[in-house]
């Protein structure tokens, strides 16, 4: 890879998707910039050359592995405060299953979850507030919060 | 015995409870909340799936600056500082090599040359490797063959590989043994580039990045902690 307009031009039409699927594992964007550009560091290094319709899978491996090497190495609390899987063997699927099993998740969460459990998903992951936070903005309990978060799961494990 | 949908709602809703204050709990209690039961540790895997399918949803917002990435990318790397900077650590890796190649060249120009000097006494086969110093040692009347065995110094990559796997081929070329006093570090699974050219002590500063064990070596032993 001593050509720097070949990598320039790799860089440029994959990053979309190596970035995506970074920032789908990790749950901090920065780290999630850093693996891509670690991954193409690696290939600067090892000058590896890419051929073929095997780059774009070589790719998004390396950004799958460097990200779960990153998971593995946080503490136990690190990885259960953000929600990471803390069992190796949860991780069974390839990169484009484990891709469609996420957009099915968010599809059903669309077409299947009422109010106020959306609500409750939103603010949980998507503004990542406290159970105690939410309970507090709806004006509900704790154990409500609680009970509506079950529900969710158990809803959409019915429609997988 | 099974537990009542009750019991399992009040484990399930201290795995959320813990999950408010992880900090309060200790790592082994958190593993056990999760591992409580088969509801419990399909509940966990569900909330990861649906944390990691919200990422996802997220990332789809959020902007992808591929021009400001590989700015970034060629100012980090590619870089005339960085290049100067890469050319002396390549320029040292082969001062290196040279100088290997310059001992086991010199052995067997050694060992030859005394051959040369004296074929009328009886001839046995040696072996000479770079990879032991004092195969200098020349034995009158030892005539050496062609065959250099040149070490092999191409990196090992651990993919996904325990720890114990890991450490065990590295403990045997190095002369060590292992010796793990967490157990559990048996079956830890890693990445990572082990070049086999770097000393045990380099290899061992960069496996201190691993943020789940310590390894430390005392006199022949590396000891996990």
């Amino acid at each position: 890879m001593n050509d720097k307009s070949i990598l320039e031009g790799l860089f440029r039409q994959h990053y979309g998707k190596m970035i995506h699927l970074a920032r789908t594992l990790l749950h901090d964007d920065a780290e999630a910039q850093d693996v891509v550009q670690d991954v193409f560091a690696r290939l600067l290094e090892n000058d590896y050359q890419m051929t073929g319709n095997k780059t774009e899978a070589y790719l998004m491996s390396a950004v799958r592995n460097h990200c779960l090497n990153l998971i593995r190495n946080m503490q136990i609390r690190e990885r259960f405060k953000h929600l990471h899987p803390l069992d190796e063997a949860d991780e069974t699927h390839s990169i484009d299953e484990m891709m469609a099993e996420l957009e099915q998740i968010n599809a059903i969460v669309d077409a299947h979850i009422e109010e106020p459990h959306k609500t409750i998903l939103r603010l949980r992951f998507d503004e990542e507030l406290t159970f105690q936070q939410i309970a507090s903005r709806l004006g509900m309990s704790v154990s409500t919060v609680y009970k509506y978060l079950r529900q969710c799961i158990t809803r959409i494990k019915l429609f997988i | 015995m099974t537990p009542t949908a009750m019991e399992t709602n009040n484990n399930i809703d201290r795995q959320l409870d813990m999950l408010d204050h992880p900090e309060q709990y200790s790592e082994q209690e958190i593993m056990d909340a999760v591992n409580r039961d088969e509801a419990t540790r399909e509940f966990y895997h569900r909330l990861t799936q649906v944390a990691r399918a919200r990422r996802n949803q997220r990332s789809l917002s959020l902007p992808v600056d591929t021009d400001k990435a590989w700015a970034q990318f060629e100012q980090t790397h590619l870089s005339p500082q960085h290049r100067e900077r890469v050319l002396l650590r390549v320029a040292a890796t082969v001062l290196g090599v040279l100088m290997m190649s310059g001992i086991a060249w010199a052995t067997v120009y050694t060992v030859r040359h005394i051959t040369a000097a004296d074929s009328s006494k009886p001839k046995t086969e040696k072996v000479v490797t770079t990879s032991t110093s004092d195969a200098v040692v020349a034995t009158d009347g030892i005539t050496v063959t062609d065959t250099v065995v040149v070490q092999d110094v191409a990196p090992v990559v651990f993919d996904n590989t325990p720890l114990e796997q890991m450490l065990g081929e590295m403990a045997a070329y190095y002369g060590m043994t292992v010796e793990f006093q967490n157990e559990e570090a048996r079956t830890l699974r890693f990445h990572f580039v082990w070049n086999k050219g770097d000393g045990l002590e380099k290899v061992l500063d960069n496996m201190s990045h691993f943020e789940r064990v310590t390894i430390e070596q005392t006199g022949n032993r590396l000891i996990v902690q």
